[in-house]
């Protein structure tokens, strides 16, 4: 059975990018992870060897969880799928849904971890890092994402026994991490990493079996569709935002929990990193990151956003509409600006809470930013965000597009010089052309959904 | 109303439309008829502006292809596969629908009350039966009052009472001196609803048949040389 399930998942992908830019997809993560190991003295030359397994496991982590969150709680409803077929066959929902962990699990690992390992170990030869080293730092990694995936699984499992159990379990899992962040709690595979014990190892593997197991037994055998009734409130977003496809958008982002989500998809990561930047400043005893730095950073991480709203509806009813799949894609944008504006102001003022003098900086860097991936993020994808994630091609053009001009403006905005200035002004500039050109162009390239 | 002329359309390597002429010029209800991948759904996507071709297409004198905000904006269509949206309500989805097509609050109650969807309109789209999602699709195709209506499969999947139901409906909105493109297997609906029928087979109008009495057997003309 869990063929079929793998099956499915590999033609979704190829459905969204070309077979061979899938398989393609782990030379990719070799060749970068070869090249990061080339260069790993330099990288812990400016972080700590306990930092680095410290942001590298939560990291993981996090990923699990939101690529797990993602499937169970959002693309599992899509229409024609295994899962929905199930309520037509002879299997369970709790099997269905458990087939869909493992696929993740078995899927993902293929797709990232064992390319990442073995790019770790072509690594060893070309610099000092062992194979030991690099064997137990891959196997952290991935029972950390495990971990993730597991609490994704179980998550989805108390959200169908009650929302407010979900809510609550969200909010224990964030203060687990902030306390692992100050170094109050402890997780167990920093400890195996650190110490080498196996105790620590078996620990994390009870932790992911109990999880996993809770989750089984917690999903119905039977998820019967609930039938909702809600009063008509459509005309009053549009009374705030005036036009229709937005305010559908902005209805959808609400009633699709999307606000709750990405507390945790967005604000979320970005607490922690703010966390471990103080720790980073706090261990070399200067700022290497200020407000402006963050700003930047928190932009690239607010496309998880426009992720989100691409997946909430299925829109091939909107063929027959007098609208164009470019219309929806600026009504993803507008709703974008709208939600992240809500979440990060409040987390930018906290940022520059020392040097308020900053905000207005941290504010233009951070819509500066925001707006250039947005627009590159929607021209190269269109409003089907998936098919960025596992076409190299596309993939490739984003990292080109939008990391090297992020990271000039990072660096320039952690050295403050004259250079740095200029360096930051230019980039500035060419980057407001671009967004302009792409915005422009999303209605030509994106005619038809 | 229709005109086409040497309409070709491939998808990757496969040659969908192949040099297709079609004129539909009176108030009528033309049924489109032929097998599973004939072409039936690709030909409509065309001519309601939602995939590109190449040829001479016109649609109410617009060019859907140039066009395609223009011709929807005019025209209502019906697709095969009923998608509705996921978070609105029924009212809300004519909501709008009709905002988007510059109407007020009064065409949603209309059509809510014209289609029987009055007990529906705070109700989930996503949670509604086959057969109402159906209704919902084409309350929302008419609530504009088109000149043409585009309609695939649109019987598909339903029972009995709710294929009467909407073929009343859309016998009543073509008495009004409307334009009805259905695209059709089923030989009886053509039959029974249709003034001409034409047959398309591998991509080509291979016969526009006006005398609907023989329809079955000049059907099976047609495809018994295959």
């Amino acid at each position: 059975m869990l063929k079929f399930y793998l099956k499915e998942e590999y033609r979704r992908h190829v459905y969204v990018a070309k077979k061979i830019s899938l398989l393609i997809y782990p030379l990719y993560v070799i060749l970068s992870t070869l090249f990061a190991s080339y260069f790993y003295d330099y990288i812990f030359r400016i972080i700590s060897y306990h930092y680095f397994i410290k942001i590298s496991l939560i990291s993981s982590l996090i990923y699990g969880f939101g690529v797990s969150s993602f499937e169970f709680l959002g693309r599992a409803r899509e229409k024609f799928t295994l899962i929905d077929a199930s309520s037509v066959l002879p299997i369970s929902s709790r099997k269905s849904y458990f087939y869909a962990f493992l696929r993740d699990v078995i899927y993902y690992t293929a797709l990232f971890i064992i390319p990442l390992y073995a790019g770790l170990v072509l690594g060893t030869l070309i610099s000092s890092l062992h194979l030991i080293q690099v064997s137990i730092f891959s196997l952290s990694l991935f029972l950390s994402m495990l971990i993730g995936y597991s609490l994704g699984y179980f998550s989805f499992s108390l959200e169908g026994i009650s929302r407010h159990l979900y809510y609550i379990f969200l909010c224990g899992l964030l203060l687990y991490l902030l306390l692992f962040f100050l170094n109050v709690l402890p997780f167990p595979l920093e400890i195996f990493q650190r110490e080498k014990e196996l105790s620590w190892l078996l620990t994390s593997v009870g932790i992911i079996a109990a999880l996993v197991t809770l989750a089984y037994f917690f999903t119905p055998r039977e998820i019967l569709p609930k039938k909702r009734v809600l009063s008509m409130m459509l005309p009053a977003y549009e009374n705030i935002f005036k036009e229709p496809l937005l305010s559908k958008i902005i209805e959808d982002a609400i009633r699709g929990g999307i606000l709750i989500k990405s507390i945790f998809t967005y604000f979320f990561p970005m607490v922690i990193l703010f966390l471990f930047v103080r720790l980073i400043n706090m261990a070399v005893g200067y700022s290497i990151y200020n407000s402006l730095s963050l700003s930047i950073i928190l932009s690239l991480f607010s496309v998880v956003i426009y992720s989100w709203l691409s997946v909430l509806d299925d829109v091939r009813y909107m063929e027959t509409l007098p609208l164009t799949a470019g219309d929806l894609i600026y009504g993803f944008i507008k709703a974008h600006i709208i939600i992240t504006s809500i979440i990060s102001i409040p987390l930018l003022i906290v940022f520059t809470w020392r040097n308020l003098i900053l905000l207005p900086f941290s504010v233009a860097l951070f819509y500066l930013t925001s707006l250039y991936l947005l627009s590159m993020v929607a021209n190269l994808s269109g409003y089907k965000i998936n098919s960025i994630l596992f076409n190299p091609g596309i993939v490739f053009r984003f990292s080109l597009y939008t990391i090297l001009p992020g990271m000039i403006l990072l660096v320039a905005s952690i050295q403050a010089s004259t250079l740095s200035l200029i360096l930051a002004l230019i980039t500035s500039v060419l980057m407001i052309i671009i967004t302009f050109r792409n915005f422009i162009s999303i209605k030509r390239r994106w005619k038809y959904f | 109303m229709i005109r086409v002329k040497k309409l070709n359309k491939w998808y990757g390597k496969y040659h969908v439309l192949k040099n297709l002429d079609l004129e539909i010029n009176g108030r009528e209800i033309f049924g489109l008829l032929g097998p599973n991948g004939a072409g039936k759904t690709t030909l409509i996507k065309i001519l309601t502006g939602q995939t590109d071709a190449r040829g001479f297409v016109r649609v109410l004198n617009i060019n859907p292809i140039k066009d395609p905000v223009k011709v929807r904006e005019v025209v209502g269509i019906v697709p095969e596969v009923e998608s509705v949206p996921n978070y609105l309500t029924v009212e809300e989805y004519l909501y709008f629908v009709a905002k988007l097509r510059n109407l007020g609050k009064e065409a949603v109650n209309t059509t809510l009350q014209k289609f029987d969807l009055e007990d529906e309109r705070n109700k989930i789209c996503r949670d509604l039966s086959k057969g109402t999602k159906q209704r919902l699709m084409l309350a929302s195709a008419l609530i504009h009052s088109p000149k043409i209506l585009f309609l695939d499969e649109p019987f598909i999947n339903l029972d009995p009472i709710y294929q009467r139901k909407i073929r009343e409906i859309i016998e009543v909105y073509a008495s009004r001196g409307n334009t009805v493109f259905m695209a059709t297997h089923i030989l009886e609906i053509a039959e029974k609803m249709c003034t001409r029928v034409g047959i398309i087979k591998d991509g080509r109008i291979v016969k526009v048949i006006e005398k609907l009495e023989n329809l079955e057997e000049e059907f099976m003309r047609e495809f018994s040389h295959a």
